[in-house]
């Protein structure tokens, strides 16, 4: 159980700089909100730590112990917002940065919206998400006494190379006083619990019976984080996330976590936890590891089942459900996934591989323009596994973009694609992409790509052979 | 004729598992179905597996991260001097990214700590405070056409005076940003460059059997007529790539 220790009230006698850049980063997001109210959730705090870049430790009113940050690779920003609406649901104030800035001056935006011009912050709470690499530089200047690791995987290798490099920005966060929240069945986030004062494992039981089917000899796991030889899966709920076992040095995932998700009931969108049912806004797999996270935090902290279950019945995420236009009689239905991450675009292969009706399937993944130098990466594509699409009864594939649509062709050759399915286009030009995709006979259309390539299609599909 | 064969131990796959580095066996096994080679792999999963490097022709390490390669040192030297015995014949090794690290003499960690490789290719390994992310394009010694790959840099290379690299840069940090990419010493060939890369570029993947496999040195050459007829979807992403680099906007890796 989440206990205050009373930190709360401490005083603290700041410093000048502190407070001139507390009231430069006020001004400026007082400015923010009447100039771009839906834009800047970084430019105030990116303003004060220019006045002072200790900005972070200046605030007082801060109880650590009533302090929670939300770190991982994948499910941040939605266990982060779940869990907030979770508290306030229960009447629980918190400071957050729900816009999603999870970096430095994202945290030092939220905590100057929400304190006083004296620096104290005016909740109780204080629920973060926190970018993996910057963790280091936030708990270092606030340690929070809980630490959310949804999972450690594969994401954005420009900047975040391997798991092992995000593992080792994390692990200094953990110890002897912190409760960190692991994900039972994602080895990298279970290895945390070590050196941590307790631990509290979230799960869900498994989705899908174990085995079955042709074993894939192209298959991988991943390395034991403890002593580097190979994982055993005995099953996935997600790609890399299920029951493991290292037979090496016995590193596993529980038989029965804290807090574990158990009969689900998809068409019901319920689920059961700890003996409680509670509503499934979002139906996706990997929500499934959002929600017990959350629970598992709200539960903690003493908030009843009664007002997670109220909390959950109105709990709206951007971006979690799945968008779609139309074009003609088709629906184009559009996947998500994050760049560069192949657990995400697996989860989407999933979904469409879950779609039985003929199909198109239309994918546009584009050069990485993250930052400088841009480049040409796919090889995450390899990371997945295209068998289940390419079973699931697609009419045509069509790649687009001016890059790398080669090499997205290339990938669905090695998966057993006829080349005849496969119509490559080397641009990404809107209206060449409908056309296509209209000449297809079947009616619904997967779509992968970028978030602002999907709204420019959209775009361009109204009135789309009108005139 | 006799169909010419090859033997591939893919080594710990699950242990080295990163960036799709299986698809550079899943290449292999394409370029010998489209060559008629007739291949058998192998998977060498656990550290406590002791596999039989008399059987293979190539043995083939996907790219992995710097913390497992101790142990996999530690394993591969436990064989009672089998994997010594095959690297002394010549045969084929194919290494890829920071598992590069494995074979050089010694790699060093970022807040001081080492480990010492296996010492077949005269180089030294440097962690990098922070990854950098790029593509690479480069020549292989004797091979007619750019390899295109890309880089996930979490050490920097430096080859010994004498030790040979793959080749020049066309593009890209390579090894450490000094205009060469990679290493070969006898059978053991290593690249930072990964793509896949042989599945990027089958020219390439032909060139590495011809020359680490000697029974394959009669498959024909990379510039062969009838394997370019085969492999236009590549030639049209590399061209596509080439385009790409020679627009983008270009950035240099900070110093290691």
């Amino acid at each position: 159980m989440i206990k205050s220790r009373g930190m709360a009230n401490a005083r603290k006698k700041q410093n000048p700089r502190f407070l001139l850049a507390l009231l430069a980063g006020k001004a400026c997001a007082a400015l923010a909100g009447r100039l771009a109210p839906k834009k800047g959730s970084n430019i105030s705090g990116e303003v004060a730590l220019k006045f002072d870049p200790g900005f972070l430790r200046g605030f007082s009113g801060i109880d650590l112990e009533k302090t929670v940050f939300i770190t991982g690779t994948n499910g941040k920003s939605t266990t982060n917002n779940l869990l907030v609406h979770i508290f306030r649901t229960a009447g629980r104030s918190v400071c957050s940065n729900l816009e999603g800035a999870n970096m430095k001056p994202g945290a030092a935006t939220a905590l100057l919206k929400r304190s006083t011009a004296g620096g104290r912050l005016k909740d109780e709470w204080l629920i973060l998400e926190v970018d993996e690499r910057s963790l280091p530089l936030i708990h270092e200047a606030i340690p929070a006494k809980h630490l959310c690791v949804t999972n450690v995987q594969k994401d954005q290798v420009q900047r975040n190379g391997d798991p092992d490099y995000i593992l080792r920005k994390i692990r200094p966060a953990v110890g002897p006083g912190t409760t960190v929240y692991v994900n039972n069945e994602e080895p990298r986030s279970k290895s945390l619990e070590r050196g941590s004062g307790r631990a509290v494992r979230f799960g869900v039981d498994p989705l899908a019976p174990a085995g079955g089917g042709q074993p894939d000899p192209y298959a991988v796991t991943m390395p034991c984080p403890l002593c580097g030889d190979a994982l055993d899966f005995a099953s996935y709920n997600l790609a890399n996330v299920g029951r493991f076992t290292c037979p090496s040095c016995g590193f596993a995932s529980e038989a029965l976590a804290d807090y574990v998700i158990q009969n689900v009931d998809a068409s019901a969108r319920v689920f059961s936890l700890g003996g409680e049912a509670y509503p499934m806004p979002y139906q996706a797999p990997h929500f499934l590891y959002n929600y017990a996270l959350a629970i598992a935090v709200a539960l903690e902290a003493g908030i009843a089942p009664a007002d997670v279950r109220r909390a959950l019945e109105t709990f709206t995420n951007i971006g979690g459900r799945f968008e779609s236009f139309a074009l003609g009689a088709k629906t184009v239905s559009y996947v998500r996934m994050k760049q560069e991450n192949p657990e995400t675009l697996q989860s989407a292969l999933n979904v469409i591989a879950a779609d039985s009706r003929e199909k198109v399937f239309l994918v546009g993944l584009d050069a990485v323009r993250d930052f400088v130098p841009h480049y040409s990466n796919t090889f995450y594509a390899f990371d997945c596994d295209f068998s289940g699409v390419a079973a699931s009864g697609v009419e045509k594939y069509i790649c687009f973009g001016d890059t790398v649509c080669y090499d997205t062709a290339n990938r669905l050759r090695y998966a057993g694609v006829p080349e005849g399915r496969i119509e490559v286009l080397g641009s990404g030009d809107e209206g060449e992409v409908l056309r296509l995709v209209a000449g297809c006979r079947a009616e619904a259309v997967y779509l992968i790509t970028w978030l602002k390539k999907f709204e420019k299609l959209r775009e361009k599909a109204v009135g789309y052979g009108k005139g | 004729m006799e169909k010419a064969e090859l033997r591939l131990l893919w080594m710990y796959p699950d242990i080295l598992n990163l960036h799709g580095g299986r698809g550079d066996v899943m290449a292999v096994e394409r370029l010998c179905r489209q060559l008629g080679v007739a291949l058998e792999v192998r998977r060498v999963n656990r550290l406590a597996e002791r596999p039989d490097f008399t059987w293979a022709d190539l043995l083939v390490f996907g790219p992995g991260e710097l913390c497992v390669l101790p142990k996999v040192k530690a394993a591969l030297l436990s064989g009672g001097g089998a994997l010594e015995a095959y690297a002394a014949a010549g045969k084929g090794i194919l290494c890829v990214g920071t598992t590069g690290a494995l074979f050089a003499r010694e790699t060093r960690r970022c807040g001081g700590a080492s480990f010492e490789g296996l010492g077949l290719l005269d180089m030294v390994c440097t962690e990098r405070e922070m990854p950098y992310g790029d593509d690479v394009i480069f020549r292989a010694g004797g091979l007619d056409r750019d390899v295109c790959g890309i880089q996930i840099q979490m050490v920097d290379t430096a080859l010994a005076p004498g030790q040979e690299a793959l080749g020049p840069v066309v593009y890209g940090h390579g090894n450490d940003g000094g205009g060469m990419e990679g290493a070969v010493r006898a059978g053991v060939v290593f690249t930072n460059a990964l793509g896949p890369v042989l599945v990027k570029n089958p020219w390439f993947a032909l060139w590495l059997l011809k020359k680490l496999v000697p029974a394959l040195a009669p498959l024909p050459e990379p510039d062969d007529d009838d394997l370019s007829t085969l492999w236009e979807l590549e030639s049209e992403s590399a061209r596509a790539i080439l385009a790409f680099n020679e627009k983008k906007e270009k950035g240099h890796a900070p110093k290691a």
